[in-house]
């Protein structure tokens, strides 16, 4: 009963956005459809683990309006918290812990080929997520100026946290080409790479001298990481190289603006 | 058959009796009575499932109220205000999080019995934010912050454990932790 309801708000949504669309752009993304479906790789072995994480990433190098649309659609289907309660569902709590020690771990990929994307979640990456504010709160608190709100310096680290996270899972979203991943997954590894940030801020805020070292280490095992993934995940070996090193080089810059603007001695 | 159901549906509670009739200064002392045996549960950390069953939102509002004045007397002249509004925000939005987290997790438990919860446990809390106000000095303000921090949690974990499957308590608490780790942060700060 409930899903028809769904179907039918769907399509009305579908019928809304149609109006002001020129025909050209359905017909793109009509065809775009057909070639993901026909691209959807069935003939390489390896890849066929994580069928069930493809969904229909299908129109969104069309156009505009249809990413749009699409996103819109995936956003009504998050409205019921029966449906993001799988995305928090963890059976062990070392489960998040072996995830945590595989996003500064790049070796498992050089040492065996074999990917396999295990069911991703999203509890861990919301409270990394809130530890990096802590980290960062408790950094401008050890430097706190009298001149500056208190208020706001909440403001600003719960805000630059969640912002990164989000607007760097876009940027992932968008480049990857040819990773065929649920936006939540790519949220969720984003999110977990944010791990080596929080390890990095810990380990400067108990000593500063070592903190370009970890930034050096840490940030550039978790780069190495995300950029791994995406060029295993990819199925367009040869154009995903140069979008996963600017999505890298994104990763890496980050963590130094993290320390040098809000750790000083 | 009237007069039977009646009385079936008609609770007999001797403790409150008919409220109708009473006057205005018992029913607010009832409540400021249940208030109090809240929080010295809170206090000797034993969570009861049936006094958890009867929220309210008196008591965390009270004590929200009490932690924001004092912590916002402390700030600087310009700042109290912003101050009073920051601690209201952590208490009421973290503690809304920390709970939605819970229900995600698969916690049988409803949604202001934990907002309830956690704020009768910001009671420690609030006796250090005042022993830090009367003695100015960061040894003592660091020890009480974290006796208080310590307390606090021991006492909101005994207090929503029971609601959480076991293997997922560890889970379940770590935003707790949180939570409490940026109050009492403030509360050093001051």
């Amino acid at each position: 009963m409930t899903t028809n309801q769904n179907d039918n708000e769907n399509d009305n949504d579908v019928e809304w956005f149609n109006a002001p669309v020129n025909h050209q752009h359905l017909e793109q993304s009509n065809q775009n459809q057909n070639q993901n479906q026909n691209q959807n790789y069935p003939q390489n072995p390896e890849l066929s683990n994580f069928s069930n994480e493809m969904n229909e990433k299908t129109d969104s190098n069309s156009s505009f309006v249809s990413m749009f649309r699409t996103t819109k659609i995936k956003l009504n289907e998050y409205r019921d918290i029966n449906k993001v309660k799988p995305l928090f569902d963890i059976n062990n709590p070392k489960e998040v812990l072996e995830r945590l020690v595989e996003s500064i771990n790049p070796f498992r990929f050089i040492n065996n080929k074999n990917i396999k994307i295990e069911s991703f979640d999203l509890y861990g990456p919301v409270m990394i997520v809130f530890t990096l504010a802590m980290l960062l709160l408790f950094a401008m608190k050890l430097t706190f100026n009298k001149n500056e709100l208190e208020f706001f310096v909440l403001g600003k680290a719960i805000s630059i946290s969640f912002t990164y996270w989000i607007i760097f899972s876009v940027i992932v979203n968008f480049l990857a080409f040819g990773v065929t991943l649920k936006f939540t997954t790519i949220m969720s590894i984003t999110g977990y790479s944010i791990f080596g940030y929080c390890l990095t801020l810990a380990i400067s805020l108990v000593n500063n001298s070592f903190g370009f070292l970890s930034a050096i280490i840490f940030g550039g095992l978790s780069t190495a990481k995300i950029f791994l993934t995406l060029f295993f995940l990819s199925n367009q070996k040869e154009k995903i190289v140069a979008p996963a090193g600017i999505c890298s080089l994104i990763h890496f810059i980050f963590i130094f603006y993290l320390k040098f603007a809000f750790i000083k001695k | 058959m009237a007069n039977q159901l009646d009385s079936e549906l008609m609770i007999p509670n001797e403790e409150i009796g008919n409220t109708l009739d009473e006057s205005v200064f018992a029913t607010l002392l009832r409540d400021l009575k249940r208030i109090g045996t809240k929080l010295k549960q809170v206090l000797i950390f034993r969570g009861d499932k049936d006094n958890l069953r009867d929220w309210d939102l008196w008591g965390p509002l009270f004590l929200c109220l009490l932690l924001s004045v004092i912590l916002s007397h402390g700030a600087p002249e310009n700042q109290s205000s912003l101050v009073f509004a920051l601690i209201f925000f952590i208490i009421w939005i973290g503690s809304g999080i920390v709970t939605i987290n819970a229900l995600l997790l698969g916690g049988n438990i409803s949604f202001f019995q934990t907002v309830c919860v956690l704020g009768y446990c910001i009671f420690p809390l609030n006796i250090a934010s005042i022993i830090s106000l009367i003695f100015n000095n960061i040894v003592v303000k660091f020890i009480f912050a974290g006796i208080g921090f310590i307390w606090s949690i021991i006492s909101s974990i005994s207090f929503i454990s029971p609601f959480i499957p076991t293997n997922k308590k560890v889970l379940a608490i770590y935003p707790v932790f949180l939570f409490f780790l940026s109050l009492s942060s403030i509360i050093l700060t001051l």
